[in-house]
């Protein structure tokens, strides 16, 4: 018997056991095996329960263990449950859909949960779990934690990392790869010949043995590519640490779903065994928050590392609740969710809401502070405990829901609130470690602290989308419309509040505050801030004190304003900006920068009257940026505009600069679905023929020049948000190439509308 | 559904239930639109108010959801003699889901469809709306059985006491609508493309203050983190 101590580095479920991969202390990559067979539950009427046991043991899938005693989730109360153990969990999805249709009446409970996750359940250990293991002949003995998930100072493994890339294509479906880069510290490893390249690469991951193996597009490119080749070439490719016991599927296409209403793209999946493979590409946690962010959500949620990194981050809230629900034997109801109640239109006109926005008053607001509800919803659903089994509980009778009257349970604390509250917690305390590295000067700890709370942050705001999405486990459309009206409620207390002394509140939206008040004394703000916590139980906090701010009106009817269009400069010079072009993925790098230069030059002013006798200046700038566009000296790069695809590219029939660009992937065979990122150059807008207008990027030669006019228009787009509240406007509509131009400049009131009046850019504003 | 069409069938449901009667709708699709039953009513000079709590809804976001609602909530107030009528609103839509595997669907839509008959022959009134599916799709069929009148229709009665409107876009989506009484009721079918007045004529324009239900407008999936602007400005 010999002892190791280390991290849990990776598990997966193969032929009734978990293999566990620890990465030692000493560097040691050690592989254990842990016999364990999954549990599920089983409910309903007695007789179809029998008979679905008999046939489960019948045809080996599962041993059953006898009938015991579960909490029911919906009701809170006691509920006789079979209990079996599934026996070959690769195979058991299969099973489980076959069984449920021929026994249509047995209530399925934890029945789909992946067998990785039922072990880190059941075991109470996690992946990246600091432990001590006791193990003999590759078998595990025994496995004592020295950690805690909840713990904030925890040691992550050092590991070894290599970064693989592939030069190459999928068009016309025979994948195609030109070289092939392996990099590890420094040194890199290039194969052009395709012969040499899964040889080459074979080697090198034998001789390194990495644990994590970097790509970005590993799944929906390289991988499949490689896969690909060795099928051609009958080269026996293995870039795992545990060969597979089955050949893996080979897959190009991904599929399409839509998250938070906007479509996202799934690559297909290629993760490794005892190794990880991670796509940037295919990861939003890692392209958000890094490995920090990655570990801290594997950690809390008890998830492999490779499936959360592909997983939306709704998987790593459930995985906590369910862990939650798994450990105080509370049954997870297999498929089905409650259907919401019968309401009246009237009930649902008041309860369909979102939270709640006052309307900001357009134009150049000077000292104004604004005040940021700390995570509203998460908070509400902790606090008021809202949580699908409280709302509307059989077993109480309150209406505490404000507007809407929905009772709340007061004998139960629901599942939701509680799982939230440490997250809660966790993400304070991170926030606070981050304050003090900041003090101490320690970079690397403040981005350590800054990426993990940032990953608990994407889990707190996706749980209250998960109360209300459909196919969440723990959704449910009443507590979703409880935690709006909450916040709702919440708005309307905090204003009171702010009248009753003294403030003005200029602009509302959901969690945050836009208040002034003549004469105001900075100790007032904190007195304030504690009056509204008291007043509506929930944290609230100081965004900062603006020195001037501007709420823009809506760009299409200009004397309308719009919630989240401003910008403004706090006291210390930073600035802030929401729903304005810089914000937008769809506008070109270059114009970007170029509104943002100008806003940074903006936030130096002290007032509105420093921002207006900013003009000239800014202006020279705009002309020179405009120079640049019309004598090609932008790079083409920063003029590519990307945008999401949101229906499959041969789907789109409009002639916008999407649809054109759609078509042409289309028409190119390009391999592109619906939330796939489409990029493409504006170079000849107003073409009669079509297809000139726009150049995807893959398809740009040499032969490729932007359209200037086009840039210059999104240019003076971007500038015009910046002058507005200056009075200012330039031309938007058609700026002739040319060099030497004139162009229209309108100045307005931001609040009156517009004034025209045609001036030379060059005369104002040239050198 | 497509929202557009979606709220022409509720104008005209309205429309049918604007005087005593309950309606209760089993909303698969997302469709369910409080307004268009408000401007039908001010159509017929009654106010919003009126009907805003004789309509009754449930939503359903999964096919298990829709069965445990066939199953368990209809008849709606345990099936009296001269019950509400209840509609189905896009009975289809949540079938079409491509992660569903056929075996289960193609079970689920058929204990849905035999709980609609059950409860048609015990006398609740029954009104289903669906998009014409793919041809040749056997997994359709006892849907399909179930519809009476086919086609992009309108439809009523002579006497006046139920009339429902409907139509697609007039290309790709018809509807295909189940009304209470069978096709007797039916009083013309409207060809394709022809069927665009009907819907205008059931939303006149909004103006703001005038809407009896508040402020007009499409409603959004009520799942995003949709942030409403509601209340007035300060
Ligand atoms: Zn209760």
């Amino acid at each position: 018997m010999s002892t190791t101590t280390g991290w849990l580095f990776d598990l997966y479920a193969r032929g009734g056991a978990m293999v566990l991969w620890f990465a030692a202390e000493d560097g040691e990559r050690l592989r254990l095996t842990d016999p364990f067979e999954p549990r599920v539950f089983l409910g309903g009427p007695a007789e179809d329960v029998e008979a679905c046991l008999r046939e489960l043991g019948r045809r080996g899938d599962a041993a059953p263990e006898g009938w015991t005693e579960r909490t029911d989730f919906w009701t809170g109360r006691p509920r006789p449950a079979a209990s079996i153990r599934v026996l070959r969990a690769e195979n058991w999805t299969r099973a489980l859909s076959r069984h449920a249709e021929r026994f249509p009446r047995v209530a399925w409970y934890n029945a789909d949960l992946p067998p990785e996750q039922c072990y880190c359940y059941e075991r109470d250990v996690y992946p990246l779990m600091s432990c001590r293991v006791e193990h003999e002949a590759g078998r595990l003995l025994s496995l004592t934690p020295e950690d805690d998930r909840w713990a904030v100072d925890y040691a992550t493994p050092p590991l070894r990392t290599v970064e693989l890339e592939g030069e190459g294509s999928l068009l016309g479906g025979r994948p195609r790869l030109r070289s092939l880069t392996l990099s590890h510290e420094g040194r890199t490893m290039t194969w052009d010949e395709p012969e040499e390249m899964l040889g080459g690469l074979q080697r090198a991951l034998g001789e390194l043995d990495p644990d994590v193996i970097l790509t970005s597009g590993g799944d929906s490119f390289l991988f499949p590519v490689l896969f690909a080749l060795a099928e051609r070439t009958k080269f026996p490719f293995c870039p795992d640490r545990d060969p597979p016991t089955r050949p893996r599927e080979v897959k190009t296409d991904g599929r399409s779903f839509f998250s938070y209403g906007r479509i996202l793209y799934q690559a297909p999946e290629y993760a490794l065994l005892g190794r990880w493979h991670l796509d940037r590409k295919n990861s939003f946690m890692l392209s958000h928050d890094g490995m920090e962010g990655l570990f801290e959500v594997a950690r809390l949620a008890r998830l492999p590392v490779q499936r959360i990194a592909r997983r939306s981050i709704g998987t790593g809230i459930s995985s906590i609740q369910l862990g939650m629900a798994w450990r105080e034997g509370i049954l997870v109801p297999w498929k089905k969710t409650a259907p919401e109640a019968w309401k009246s239109a009237r009930q649902l006109l008041q309860s369909d809401r979102g939270g709640l926005v006052y309307a900001p008053e357009t134009g150049v607001h000077e000292n104004v502070v604004e005040l940021d509800f700390v995570a509203m919803y998460p908070n509400i659903m902790s606090r008021f405990n809202v949580s699908p089994e409280t709302v509307n509980c059989p077993c109480c009778r309150n209406a505490r829901v404000p507007e809407i009257g929905y009772t709340i349970c007061e004998r139960r604390a629901g599942l939701v609130s509680r799982a939230l509250r440490p997250i809660i917690e966790k993400r304070v305390q991170y926030k606070a470690l981050r304050a003090e590295a900041a003090r101490a000067g320690d970079e690397r700890a403040h981005a350590r602290y800054h990426a993990r709370q940032d990953a608990l942050k994407w889990m707190l705001v996706c749980c209250f989308g998960y109360l209300g999405y459909r196919n969440a486990r723990f959704g449910r459309i009443e507590a979703h419309e409880a935690v709006s009206a909450w916040s709702r409620e919440i708005i309307l207390r905090t204003r009171e509040i702010c009248e009753a002394r003294g403030w003005h509140m200029l602009h509302a939206n959901v969690d945050c505050v836009w208040i002034v008040k003549p004469g105001f004394r900075d100790e007032e703000i904190a007195t304030l801030s504690e009056e509204i916590a008291a007043g509506t139980d929930l944290p609230i906090a100081l965004e900062g004190i603006y020195k001037w701010l501007a709420f823009l009106p809506s760009r299409q009817v200009p004397d309308r304003p719009v919630p989240t269009r401003y910008f403004g400069a706090f006291r210390d010079g930073t600035i802030k900006y929401r729903g304005i072009e810089c914000r937008r993925s769809d506008y070109p790098a270059y114009i970007k920068a170029a509104q943002l230069v100008l806003l940074e030059q903006a936030a130096g002013a002290a007032d509105a009257a420093g921002l207006r006798a900013m003009v000239p200046d800014l202006l020279r700038r705009v002309a020179e940026w405009e120079r640049q566009l019309r004598e090609g000296e932008a790079p083409m790069e920063e003029l590519v505009i990307r945008q999401s695809l949101s229906r499959d590219p041969g789907d789109y029939t409009g002639h916008g600069a999407q649809s054109l660009a759609a078509r042409q992937a289309a028409q190119a065979g390009l391999n592109l679905h619906a939330g796939e990122t489409l990029s493409y150059i504006l170079t000849s807008a107003g073409d009669h023929d079509r297809s000139r207008r726009v150049r995807l990027a893959r398809l740009a030669d040499a032969d490729t020049r932007p359209d200037p006019g086009a840039y210059i228009r999104l240019l003076r787009r971007a500038a015009n948000t910046v002058l507005w509240p200056a009075g200012v406007t330039l031309d938007e509509t058609d700026p002739p190439p040319r060099r030497k131009t004139t162009c229209a400049r309108k100045e307005h009131s931001p609040t009156t509308g517009h004034r025209a009046g045609q001036m030379d850019l060059f005369e104002q504003a040239g050198p | 559904m497509p929202r557009r069409a979606s709220s022409a069938v509720l104008g005209g449901l309205a429309r049918a239930f604007l005087h005593e009667r309950e309606l209760y709708c089993v909303d698969g699709a997302n469709v369910f639109d409080p307004y268009a039953f408000g401007q039908a009513a001010r159509m017929r000079g009654l106010s919003g108010e009126h009907i805003l709590d004789r309509v009754f809804v449930t939503r359903a976001f999964t096919i298990h959801q829709l069965q445990a609602v066939v199953e368990e909530m209809l008849p709606p107030r345990g099936g009296e003699a001269d019950g509400p009528v209840v509609a189905m609103l896009g009975l289809d839509h949540l079938f079409r889901e491509e992660t569903l595997r056929a075996a289960e669907r193609g079970r689920v839509l058929a204990e849905v469809m035999k709980r609609l008959r059950g409860l048609e022959r015990t006398g609740t009134r029954l009104l289903v709306t669906y998009e014409r599916p793919p041809p040749r799709e056997r997994f359709w069929k006892p849907m399909l059985e179930f519809g009476a009148v086919r086609g992009t229709v309108r439809a009523g009665t002579a006497k006046g006491e139920f009339i429902i409107e409907g139509h697609g876009n007039g290309t790709d989506s018809s509807y295909i609508q189940h009304l209470p009484a069978g096709g007797d009721r039916l009083l013309e079918t409207l060809p394709p493309g022809t069927a665009g007045g009907a819907e205008d004529s059931l939303r006149p324009p909004v103006h703001e203050g005038t809407t009896p239900l508040g402020r007009g407008g499409e409603r959004g999936p009520p799942d995003s983190i949709r942030r409403d602007a509601d209340g007035d400005p300060p």
